[in-house]
């Protein structure tokens, strides 16, 4: 029966025509510890696709946002992160065309942004499963640590499988930039830039989801 | 003398074929089953080509430890071309599924269903079957030559102050004190029989014993319990902690003791101990229950003789030559359902009752090269169906089937009486109103609307002719955003394309008054705010492109001529196209049926190809190339009924319709197995 499921499965991803969107995160970690953030949702690809959603009050059962609703959200986000201590300069841009959310800042140290995200969850603007305490750094030992993050197999397992397709072509990107040169790392799955200082994690969101992929890394700098 | 003579013969045969008929002593198919089918075990057997299908069916059948529970279908035990009876009833607090199957080897069985429970089974004998309960709420019973599987869903009613304490709002109906909330769970299992047994003392004696014994064992429990509580405050008492757990045995005894540690984990220890016996005591009542339920169900079926007798009213259009025949009665499912008590608490609920009060029977063909689906719908209020009859047997329209053509994708075409849909809805309300609730308040109100409403005049705005085409997806460049990395991870906005599919439709309906539609139009390319979206070219009306706009629809046109109202994705199909030889076929066939439609699944996925890029993707567009075939269907008024027959073209080259449909869960299989490092 189970096996039957799967082939129906199949079935039901090959009619219903996919989605997709990309995650991008980046870092850029002066040696004193302070840096800027950025993080890019960027589901262009899929503006044709949204565009008609967004004519829609619901798709698969669910409300679909509004713009006003969005741009709400983000607002508050927006102000939210301001108020963090050490957290400065925060920028935000929402692109409704081409579907893409912006959100930058400046940081004193990278806790801060653990911080951030901490206080957004409080606040319920963001969910209770996604990970805050992300980063770790100690200047003096130069050592800078990506945590792991806990698995979401559960959680994905339990979503319909429309709304599993949402993940099926999401990608998520990750960029560490330093000041300083690598020493090494910890995750061969972080590709190396040509001048050591920068390391790049990219794959699809799934595979990250179901934990095929580790985002956690342990970076000794010079 | 002779005629008293003959009187005895006939006295005496009388007598006989009395005893005869009653000794024929049929199994019944409850009259009020929600659903029936009647699978036609020959001559599926005869379509099938079991060697091929065996192999497919162990695959479907792999269980979690990937091993099939059998290898061929003749270890199941069930004889292959005799006939199943499926059917389901359920009333407010039960719901049943039985299947009725011919057994070839009752040994085979019996280990087939011992090796599909996955555990030990616990068979009770009977004086003439034996019985065993698969899980919670499945039983299977068997004799040397039939078996029975039942599955028994028992709910215990809510008291009728539940739904009554439901937030209230002005909607809430307040249900009618007439109906009496009763579990009619026991009164439903008699539902074969028509004659209410008589009260048995004998039968109350062993129930009231059971009882007693049950309640003896739980007091044990408590009994335990209690005294392991006691022993543990005098514990406390004299230690001030709870005894120190030594090395834990692995038996069961040591989960009760769990409660020994007064750490957190005690407490949910304990009370998920306590949630468990709970849970584990409420299964055993609620299997009790639902065994004395499978057991009356086994008693009936095995007093009988082999023949099944299926109430007339479920197999009112059955086809004998059907491989596959079914019945469902919407109206019961509907209101014995959830939405009973959901419908009861909105105004409207009476009317989707009505409107759902329906029989559905299906007829299915699985013929050499395409399968056929024969379904007869029927409203169970006959004067209902007779106006739904009307609605369907509307005016045809050549016209609109012009733009049936050579390149379409698909079409669905519609000629229904747009007159006579006003008559429906105004009876469907009217007859809403079996409970007495509101009568007079909706004879007014549809008498206003009758007054109001001109129906002649909205009749002609659009009559009841339809089309829709699918003339074809077409591929439309859209630029995207995307982030590119140089050698130091900078990341760098660039502007890409890919190509969407976008559908070119049109979609057309007669009109008895085109001035109507061109106001409507010229109002759209006149009015201060609209025009900035509409304009007009000649007869032309258009919305304007949008450069920003990157939704499937570019563009729309819309125009009227010749009665015919046309909204189109692209002018050039804004009108009749070439038509020859099977265009032109199924355009003077469109014309015959109330309602049909035609898809070219071929055309369709070469239009989607776009869509699919990825190796695996593309593989699975292959395969359904390879597979998938064209649909057909039409709906006609015919025999106090609304038919409509699917036809499903079956496009490879299996043996017949049924061997196609194994033949593409192989193909599917194999595609889903992950590829072996040599096949890499």
């Amino acid at each position: 029966m189970k096996t039957t499921i799967k082939y129906l499965f199949i079935l039901c991803t090959f009619l219903s025509l996919t989605s997709c969107f990309d995650i991008i995160d980046k870092i850029n970690l002066k040696a004193d510890g302070s840096g800027e953030y950025s993080l890019i949702l960027n589901a262009s690809k899929s503006k044709t696709r949204l565009q008609s959603i967004s004519k829609m009050e619901t798709v698969n059962g669910k409300k679909v946002p509004k713009k006003a609703e969005i741009e709400s959200k983000l607002k508050e986000a927006t102000a939210v992160f301001k108020s963090v201590p050490g957290i400065t300069n925060v920028k935000t841009a929402l692109d409704f065309e081409n579907f893409i959310v912006k959100l930058s800042c400046n940081f004193k140290k990278i806790e801060n942004i653990n911080s951030g995200l901490e206080l957004l969850k409080s606040k319920k603007i963001i969910g209770k499963t996604i990970p805050t305490q992300l980063y770790k750094n100690n200047p003096a030992e130069k050592v800078f640590v990506r945590n792991k993050t806990a698995s979401y197999k559960s959680d994905y397992d339990k979503l319909s499988s429309a709304d599993k397709e949402v993940f099926s072509n999401a990608t998520y990107t990750s960029v560490l930039q330093f000041e300083n040169m690598i020493k090494s790392q910890t995750n061969s799955s972080y590709t190396m830039s040509p001048n050591k200082k920068a390391v790049k994690l990219s794959g699809s969101v799934l595979d990250f989801i179901l934990q095929k992929k580790q985002v956690q890394n342990t970076i000794s700098l010079h | 003398m002779k005629s008293i003579l003959l009187k005895k013969h006939l006295l005496f045969f009388s007598v006989l074929f009395g005893i005869f008929v009653l000794a024929q002593n049929k199994i019944k198919v409850p009259a009020e089953a929600v659903f029936f089918m009647e699978v036609n075990g020959k001559q599926l057997n005869d379509k099938i080509n079991w060697q091929q299908l065996n192999p497919i069916l162990q695959e479907l059948n792999k269980n979690s430890v990937e091993k099939p529970t059998w290898k061929d279908f003749s270890d199941t035990g069930i004889l292959k071309d005799a006939k199943q009876y499926h059917y389901v009833t359920f009333n407010d607090s039960v719901k049943t599924y039985t299947a009725h199957l011919i057994l070839e080897d009752a040994a085979k069985f019996l280990d087939f269903v011992k090796i599909s429970a996955k555990k030990e089974l616990d068979i009770t004998k009977k004086a003439k079957y034996s019985y065993a309960n698969l899980n919670n709420d499945t039983f299977v019973a068997w004799d040397g030559k039939r078996a029975v599987i039942t599955g028994i869903d028992y709910t215990k009613k809510l008291p009728k102050e539940y739904w009554e304490d439901l937030p209230a709002d002005s909607t809430v109906v307040v249900v009618d004190a007439a109906d009496a909330v009763v579990d009619s769970a026991y009164a439903e299992t008699d539902y074969a029989d028509t004659e209410v047994k008589p009260f048995n003392y004998k039968d109350e004696i062993q129930y009231l014993k059971d009882e007693i014994q049950y309640q003896k064992e739980d007091i044990k429990e408590h009994n335990a319990e209690i005294a392991r509580m006691q022993k543990d405050i005098k514990y406390l008492e004299k230690h001030h902690k709870y005894p120190e757990e030594k090395e834990p045995k692995v038996s069961a005894e040591t989960e009760e003791i769990a409660s020994a540690m007064p750490t957190e984990e005690y407490d949910e220890a304990a009370e998920e101990l306590a949630y468990q016996k709970e849970t584990d005591s409420l299964q055993a009542e609620n299997l009790k229950i639902l065994k004395t339920f499978a057991e009356k169900d086994f008693d009936r079926y095995f007093a009988s003789d082999a023949t099944v007798e299926v109430p007339k009213e479920l197999i009112k259009f059955k086809d004998p030559k059907s491989d596959v025949f079914m019945y469902t009665n919407y109206g019961q499912i509907f209101k014995n359902g959830i939405y009973d008590r959901m419908m009861n608490l909105y105004n409207m609920g009476d009317f989707f009752q009505n409107v759902y009060n329906s029989n559905s029977f299906y007829n299915l063909y699985f013929d050499k090269d395409k399968v056929r689906l024969v379904n007869n719908y029927q409203h169970r209020d006959p004067k209902i169906q007779k106006n739904l009859a009307a609605v369907y047997q509307g005016k045809k329209n050549k016209k609109l089937m012009s733009l049936i053509n050579d390149d379409n994708i698909g079409y669905y075409a519609i000629n229904v009486d747009g007159s006579k849909y006003f008559d429906m809805m105004y009876n469907l309300f009217q007859s809403s109103t079996d409970s007495g609730k509101y009568q007079k308040e909706l004879e007014l109100i549809v008498e206003t609307v009758k007054i109001v409403l001109d129906e002649d005049a909205i009749s002609k705005i659009a009559p009841g002719n339809g089309i829709f085409v699918l003339n074809n997806l077409n591929a439309k460049k859209v630029e995207y955003t995307d982030y590119e990395y140089d050698d130091d991870y900078n990341d760098k906005e660039v502007k890409k394309t890919k190509d969407v599919v976008v559908p070119d439709f049109t979609f057309a309906f007669a009109t008895d008054n085109e001035n109507y539609w061109k106001r409507v139009f010229d109002v759209l390319t006149t009015n201060k705010e609209l025009s900035e979206k509409f304009s007009k070219n000649g007869d032309i009306y258009y919305l304007k492109k949008d450069p920003k706009n990157s939704t499937y629809i570019d563009q729309l046109f819309f125009t009227v001529k010749d009665g015919i109202v046309y909204l189109g994705t692209s002018l050039e199909n804004l009108g009749p196209g070439k038509q020859s030889g099977d265009s032109s076929k199924w355009a003077k066939d469109a014309v015959k049926h109330t309602q049909s439609g035609k898809w070219n699944t071929q055309k369709l996925l070469i239009g989607l190809e776009k869509e699919f890029k990825s190796t695996s993707e593309k593989k699975a567009l292959d395969l359904f190339r390879k597979n998938v075939g064209d649909i057909y269907f039409k709906t006609d008024v015919k025999s106090e009924s609304l038919e409509t027959e699917i036809n499903y073209t079956t496009p490879n080259s299996s043996e017949n319709s049924l061997m196609y449909f194994f033949d593409f869960c192989n193909d599917l299989i194999k595609i889903a197995e992950p590829e072996t490092p040599a096949a890499l």
